[in-house]
């Protein structure tokens, strides 16, 4: 991803895009681990530096990431002023009232917040706490992971429009993982859907919801509720047990375009209209 | 002492659900939606007021119902809850799950018990191959499923479905709302369908109801109340409802509505919602206003009208 891009990553749940953003942080809990790739930042694979190199310079430093569920991340028993600058002096920059106070202007919280605790927030007030601490270190990224679950449609809103100003203003990039492509579609510049552990289509937003081509991209976006239509379409089947995947494109069970060759090899990605596709249509 | 702070979660609200009507709730956390719908299954107490169940000519007051009649309006009054991964035992196995509900009801013969769990399994969509897996090997769709054929088995008037797609993935959304949807029109079940997103209101109900801090702020025909929003604060609802809109990406998003519902014990007078409303009178503010018919069938509480 460039410099100020906004991506989207989007799927089913299980289909690994919270691992994927994990491992791109080295946040694997064993017997997860990373055992091909690389993560190329600015150049240089983070993946095979120094834990305590890539510590010291990268995470939260460089990259930063709001976890799923994280509003219910803070410690119940400090106050979130206090939380925030225990995150900038263990990273050895000064945690002062003022650097608090201009983290929380960041995300539109009012500098009482910091004398709050967790618990006086709402749900979204406690999205935004958590945003304004992952970015206190001046991240030039930031992953979010499911930032909207479980917080209201009206929050919702005031929390996607808080990270699109965010990029515009700070200049950061962001990643929205999510599996509403609703929500993908009104802030990312360019979309990546992921299925069963692949990638199977990618482009630019603008070339991908004019014309989802992967099935089951079509199939994600016949299925979410919208207000103008009484009629959804779920995508029929389940994920395929990742421990025991099947020969060939994983999405074949579920294809309604499934063909011979698709049960017998994997397709790759392949440049189709503007966008990248794995899918033996094309 | 101080004086206690008496919060009213659901205040002045009389609805009515008929036979084969799905009647979504929606509103944000705080409204009294989920309050309500306990109350309507006689779960929670009214602190006044009365819920009654209609059937056949008969009518029970669901709310004093006592022993017999009690355990009876158990099996006619069901719910679903939202979190499939807490409100089944996952340690259980599917077939045993449904077994025991049916045998509660005094259904007996093995044959029998087999026919209508397969039976039941059919009509939410899920292969009979997965009567023997314990519910821990189930997806949250697939539990959630299991979670409303539980309650299909009583053959209920009113089932209560509390946000029940809210923890699942959009795609599989869909197919739960036809479930419902289905059940509505083939059996006559009764549905009060609770829910924070006005696009799932959309599909799966009849008529929709919008709440605000206990109170209904509008309500009618879910196309009428989408088509024709008139009160504020459904009006935000529906712009704020996530929809596939490229143009949005390059704006902020405008809600008229300002700020968020952050503590919903600090009930304001006049009109709950007259600090947030974009349209505020000096009226709102000490006077509430009274649900208005403004067009066939079609209610709102607001003082713009």
């Amino acid at each position: 991803m460039d410099e100020r891009e906004f991506v989207g990553i989007a799927g089913e749940s299980g289909a690994g895009k919270s691992t994927l953003a994990l491992g791109m942080l080295r946040l694997l809990s064993p017997p997860g681990k990373v055992v091909a790739g690389q993560v190329l930042y600015r150049g240089v694979d983070i993946l095979k530096l120094d834990p305590e190199e890539f510590r010291r310079d990268y995470r939260w430093k460089k990259l930063a990431m709001v976890f799923q569920g994280s509003m219910n991340g803070f410690t119940p028993v400090f106050t979130i002023g206090h939380q925030i600058k225990e995150v900038l002096s263990i990273h050895g920059k000064g945690a002062s009232d003022a650097v608090v106070r201009k983290q929380l202007e960041l995300v539109n919280l009012d500098e009482s917040i910091a004398r709050r605790y967790p618990h006086e927030l709402s749900g979204g007030q406690k999205q935004r706490a958590f945003i304004a601490m992952a970015l206190a270190l001046e991240p030039e990224v930031l992953v979010t992971d499911e930032p909207t679950t479980a917080l209201d449609v009206i929050t919702q809103v005031n929390i996607l429009n808080l990270l699109k100003a965010l990029r515009k203003e700070l200049g950061i990039s962001v990643i929205l993982i999510t599996h509403d492509l609703a929500l993908i579609s009104e802030t990312a510049d360019r979309v990546y859907i992921m299925y069963a552990g692949g990638v199977v289509e990618e482009g630019l937003s603008t070339d991908f919801f004019a014309k989802p081509k992967h099935p089951y991209s079509q199939g994600l976006m016949a299925s979410i509720p919208t207000l103008t239509s009484k009629e959804i379409r779920g995508i029929p089947g389940f994920l395929p047990d990742l421990a025991n995947l099947p020969r060939g494109c994983r999405f074949t069970p579920r294809c309604p375009f499934a063909m011979e060759v698709c049960k017998k090899d994997l397709p790759p990605l392949k440049g189709v209209g503007g966008e990248r596709v794995a899918c033996w249509l094309y | 002492m101080e004086k206690p702070i008496v919060v009213k979660a659901a205040d002045g609200v009389t609805l009515e659900v008929g036979k084969g009507e799905v009647v979504a709730l929606v509103g944000e956390s705080g409204s009294g939606k989920t309050t309500l719908g306990r109350v309507a299954i006689g779960l929670t107490q009214p602190s006044s007021g009365k819920v009654t169940l209609i059937e056949n000519g008969e009518e029970t007051d669901v709310g004093n119902a006592k022993g017999r009649k009690w355990k009876e309006l158990r099996r006619r009054l069901q719910i679903v809850f939202q979190d499939p991964f807490s409100s089944l035992d996952p340690n259980m196995r599917v077939y045993d799950t449904l077994r025991i509900p049916l045998q509660s009801q005094g259904v007996k013969d093995r044959a029998e018990l087999s026919r209508q769990i397969n039976e039941v399994l059919q009509r939410v969509g899920l292969p009979s191959q997965l009567l023997s897996n314990y519910i821990f090997q189930l997806s949250g769709g697939q539990r959630q499923r299991i979670g409303i054929a539980r309650v299909l088995l009583f053959n209920p008037a009113l089932v209560v479905a509390d946000e029940p797609v809210s923890m699942l993935d959009a795609s599989l959304k869909g197919d739960i709302l036809q479930i419902i949807a289905k059940e509505s029109k083939e059996r006559g079940t009764a549905f009060l369908f609770i829910t924070h997103e006005m696009a799932v209101a959309r599909v799966a109900a009849d008529r929709i109801a919008v709440m605000y801090l206990g109170k209904v702020v509008e309500i009618g025909p879910a196309d009428k109340v989408i088509g024709n929003a008139r009160h504020p604060y459904t009006q935000a609802l529906l712009q704020a409802s996530p929809t596939i809109d490229p143009a949005r990406r390059e704006v902020s998003v405008k809600v008229s509505v300002k700020g968020e519902l952050a503590i919903s014990t600090e009930h304001p007078p006049g009109c709950k919602f007259h600090p947030r409303c974009p349209f505020v009178m000096e009226t709102c503010k000490t006077n509430v206003p009274e649900l208005k018919e403004i067009e066939p069938d079609h209610w709102v509480s607001c003082w713009l009208y």
